[in-house]
């Protein structure tokens, strides 16, 4: 915790008492608006006219294409976001095809504007609803409030103009008891993120990133343990960031679409990427996959439609090969559940329902935990290395025993507590009010201490460089 | 074909085709997409027989899940958007 | 109004909750450091009292901070090969660096890759609160276990603002005294509030702490004199022990993070200093490091000792320190590289 976090906190207190007494809607709308543009002036100062010109620009151009649906300017509309991700995403990455050149040495210093890929994403889906013939129509100052909006405007969730606006619209919704859900959202996200940072930075000062640095030959432990701890890292850092700006949200009456629904619980490909990244999951789905798989009326194109979205799932990271085959391999996954499926359809079920449950979940988790490789590795000879291991069995071990127990220790602890969450009846609403007391309380100043006096010693936030 | 008729052979259609249980419980109202029952796959097949049913050309541009989420707002959807064949 | 009952619940929360920092605080020393669940732990726990003053315990850790055999930090000696001892007091020691980043760890390695080869090792002397007096009557046990061929001499003139009277009795040998029962939260939650406290806050705290003390009632301005020239025969006498032993001393100017001019983020780092020294005023401790400084260059000159002036060499940027005088890693390279370039030619003569 530092000096910086206890600003931001003050600031949140500030905007919410400001907001809770006043009574003139513009004027709150104003004061959001405001303290959203001066947060991310804050975080990112150079950038801050980008998201400006951003938000007006679109505004504008989803009021034309209101006025006059046109196919052609809705796609010249898309072709401009699309090429301000390329000119700061995507273009550095094509230095590397001239290495020479000084033009493209330049090319490459270009630096990522903050959060670019969710708002330029939500500027997309106005585009896209606006074309549509949605109902909802933002003034000036709302559109911008929805692009800039302070907890959402660094890494999501990907929200929509339909859910957000009307919200800035009602009367203000911050109540005690939207504080108190909200603090708790903030409290589990913390954790979460603690838990993260606690893998990130290992034991021993051996962590997650010291595993994948590791060069010679791994054993097929040592890249399911690596494998396993990235995956629970990304997941805890994500998924403990989304819940926080949920939480900071809720405090001011706001309601943000979900973005994680405990996803490694899932028993198929197709359940994972419904509660995985939720809010880009259900974006590639509203404006990538349906529109292409309708456009022609084959079955097999509809497979083919959801490889390219999952394909573009994945360049949505980022501009690469690694990126772009984890994307296929995702695809590929959700079409062969498909078949699968439809191949099962009508059989006999074979064994007992729950061993059937048991062996779907393993599956999918496994095959889940293997695309990480092609996430996170540095390259194709790295990713290859890792897959090797994983999938040719090879004895060694070459990760330190402490690191090794963490990792096992973190995700056998995950599972137990959802397994023990699902089994305890659930009598008040909140993640641990069914405990008693006492153990609750010792569950709050576990959480401070990790957050408070371990997460200090890590690194920063995966998502933030999407 | 009058407007119950066309939700009834919907329903019917989706219990059959779509959730393979005719015990299901539909109503004109009951959420399809957002409650998970329908997933985006099958949505296709579902746009192509509301297109069957009514008989409009339902652009694909033009349409969202969440305006198909219950059998009463496909047909609304349809007759918003659909163009004759 | 809240009934009895919720009061007592309460405030069994937050014993509960407190408690259970203790425990995992308890718990993290034990997994991370693989200390004692009970008990005192902290780092005076390294070392007992004998005849001299403190002596490291062979082999004991306190968190990162492992002695060796000898009871003193770093790994344990090899035989045979040359040795440079380095004396001080928690400077020497490395209070902030990483593991390893020491600056004698740091010499060693300096000196190593100069000569292209594992040629010498660092004896790190140093613990906190050494004076140079404690030193020399180390001289003859360090010389019969290691036989170094040259002792670093970096010296602490704060040490002299306060020196214990001249014929203080010795405190008798044994285990030195710990409190019965500490809360180790309490040291994880201060350092946590000097980081989020706005420094300001921090100084006006401090300087209300140094006004409470008894000290500061009479302190001066000015180092008087005499604990300068104090300084200066302490460091001859260490001299002297070296040189009986066949050592050869190297003096070393003290470097402060303080430059020709201070801001205000450079009194309050004064404020800071003077905390542990409240009968100095904080104008003197410039002062005071400036004569000291001259003491050390003149007593170089009048017995022939070699010094290296790290106080002209080191650049007073902030990164380089991590409070008033204690270095940060970088800081810490810096020392050694300029103590390497002052130590080498002597090596090679001897």
């Amino acid at each position: 915790m530092s000096q910086v976090s206890i600003l931001y906190a003050a600031a949140v207190l500030v905007v919410w008492m400001t907001a809770r007494v006043s009574s003139s809607r513009p004027f709150r709308l104003w004061i959001y608006l405001a303290a959203s543009w001066i947060f991310y002036f804050s975080l990112d100062a150079r950038f801050l006219p980008l998201l400006v010109l951003s938000s007006v620009f679109n505004y504008h151009y989803g009021r034309r294409i209101r006025r006059r649906p046109r196919v052609a300017l809705l796609w010249a509309g898309a072709l401009v976001n699309v090429a301000l991700l390329g000119v700061f995403k995507y273009l550095p990455a094509f230095q590397a095809l001239f290495p020479d050149s000084p033009f493209w040495q330049h090319v490459r210093q270009i630096a990522l504007p903050l959060g670019l890929s969710f708002w330029t994403f939500q500027a997309l889906s106005y585009l896209f609803d606006q074309y549509r013939g949605d109902e909802t129509r933002p003034s000036l100052g709302e559109f911008c409030l929805y692009m800039g909006f302070a907890p959402t405007v660094m890494s999501g969730p990907i929200c929509r103009v339909g859910d957000l606006v009307p919200q800035f619209r009602a009367p203000f919704a911050g109540s005690w008891e939207s504080v108190r859900e909200g603090a708790q959202g903030v409290w589990v996200g913390v954790g979460m993120i603690t838990l993260a940072r606690m893998l990130a930075a290992g034991h021993g000062g051996f962590g997650v990133a010291d595993a994948f640095a590791l060069r010679g030959p791994l054993g097929t432990a040592d890249a399911w343990v690596m494998l396993l701890g990235y995956g629970f890292q990304i997941y805890f850092d994500f998924a403990g960031y989304s819940r926080l700006v949920i939480g900071v949200a809720r405090m001011f009456g706001f309601q943000l679409p979900e973005n994680f629904d405990r996803p490694y619980l899932s028993t198929s490909v197709t359940s994972f990427w419904q509660r995985w990244h939720m809010s880009l999951s259900f974006w590639i789905r509203d404006y990538v996959f349906l529109p292409l798989a309708m456009s022609r009326r084959e079955v097999w194109w509809r497979h083919v439609s959801l490889v390219i979205s999952m394909a573009v799932f994945g360049l949505w990271h980022s501009a690469s090969w690694l990126f772009l085959l984890w994307g296929v391999y995702q695809g590929l996954m959700l079409v062969g559940h498909r078949l699968w499926q439809q191949l099962r359809r009508g059989a006999a079920p074979i064994g007992p329902r729950w061993l059937r449950s048991a062996a779907s979940w393993l599956l999918t988790f496994l095959v889940i935990i293997l695309s990480w490789t092609l996430f996170r590795a540095e390259g194709a000879s790295h990713a290859a290395g890792i897959l090797t291991a994983a999938l040719i069995p090879a004895a060694g071990l070459q990760l330190p025993g402490g690191f090794v127990l963490l990792v096992l220790g973190l995700v056998a602890g995950y599972f137990a507590s959802q397994l023990a969450v699902s089994r305890i009846p659930q009598r008040a609403p909140g993640l641990l009010s069914w405990l008693p007391m006492p153990a609750r309380f010792a569950c709050y100043a576990a959480i401070f201490y990790l957050a408070v006096f371990r997460a200090a010693e890590a690194q920063g936030f995966i998502y933030a460089q999407f | 074909m009058d407007h119950s008729a066309s939700h009834a052979s919907m329903i019917e259609y989706l219990k059959t085709e779509i959730l393979r249980d005719p015990d299901a419980e539909i109503e004109p109202h009951t959420p399809l997409v957002s409650s998970g029952l329908i997933d985006s796959f099958s949505l296709i097949q579902v746009v192509q027989e509301l297109e069957k049913i009514t008989a409009l050309r339902i652009p694909a541009s033009k349409v969202a899940p969440r305006d198909l989420d219950t059998v009463s707002q496909m047909f609304a959807t349809a007759a918003r958007v659909g163009m004759p064949r | 109004m809240p009934t009895r009952t919720q009061i007592a619940r309460g405030l069994l929360a937050v014993l509960i909750f407190g408690g259970s920092l203790e425990l995992f605080a308890r718990l993290d020393d034990y997994i991370s450091y693989g200390a004692p669940m009970w008990g005192v732990y902290n780092a005076e726990t390294l070392y007992v009292r004998d005849a001299i003053g403190k002596r490291g315990i062979p082999h004991a850790r306190f968190r990162k901070w492992g002695l060796n055999a000898l009871g003193y930090r770093g790994p344990d000696l090899i035989a045979g090969r040359p040795t440079v001892v380095c004396f001080g007091a928690s400077e020497t020691f490395g209070q902030q660096e990483r593991e390893g980043s020491e600056y004698p760890r740091q010499l060693e390695q300096e000196l190593n890759a100069r000569a292209g080869a594992q040629a010498y090792q660092v004896l790190n002397a140093a613990y906190a609160g050494q004076t140079v007096r404690t030193a020399t009557l180390r001289v003859p046990e360090i010389a019969a276990m290691a036989r170094p061929a040259a002792a670093l001499i970096y010296g602490v003139p704060a040490s002299y603002i306060e020196p214990p009277p001249l014929d203080a009795p010795p405190v008798p040998p044994g285990r030195i005294e710990q409190p019965r029962f500490e809360l180790r939260i309490v040291d994880r939650v201060r350092t946590l509030l000097k980081g989020m406290i706005p420094s300001s806050v921090q100084t006006w705290l401090r300087t209300r702490e140094i006004r409470a003390d008894r000290g500061a009632a009479t302190a001066v301005a000015r180092l008087p004199e005499a604990n300068i020239q104090r300084y200066r025969d302490d460091l001859s006498k260490l001299i002297a022990a070296l040189r009986q032993e066949g050592i050869t001393p190297v003096l070393v100017t003290h470097v402060d993070a303080f430059g020709e001019t201070l801001s205000d983020s450079d009194r309050a780092l004064l404020t800071s200093w003077r905390k542990f020294y409240p009968t100095l005023q904080e104008e003197g401790f410039l002062d005071m490091e400036r004569r000291a400084n001259d003491a050390v260059r003149s007593l170089g000159a009048e017995t022939g000792v070699p010094v290296i002036d790290l106080e002209k060499a080191m650049p007073t940027a902030p990164a380089n320190f991590t409070d008033f005088a204690h270095f940060s890693d970088a800081g810490a390279a810096i020392v050694a590289k300029t103590l390497a370039d002052g130590l080498l030619p002597i090596l090679n003569r001897e």
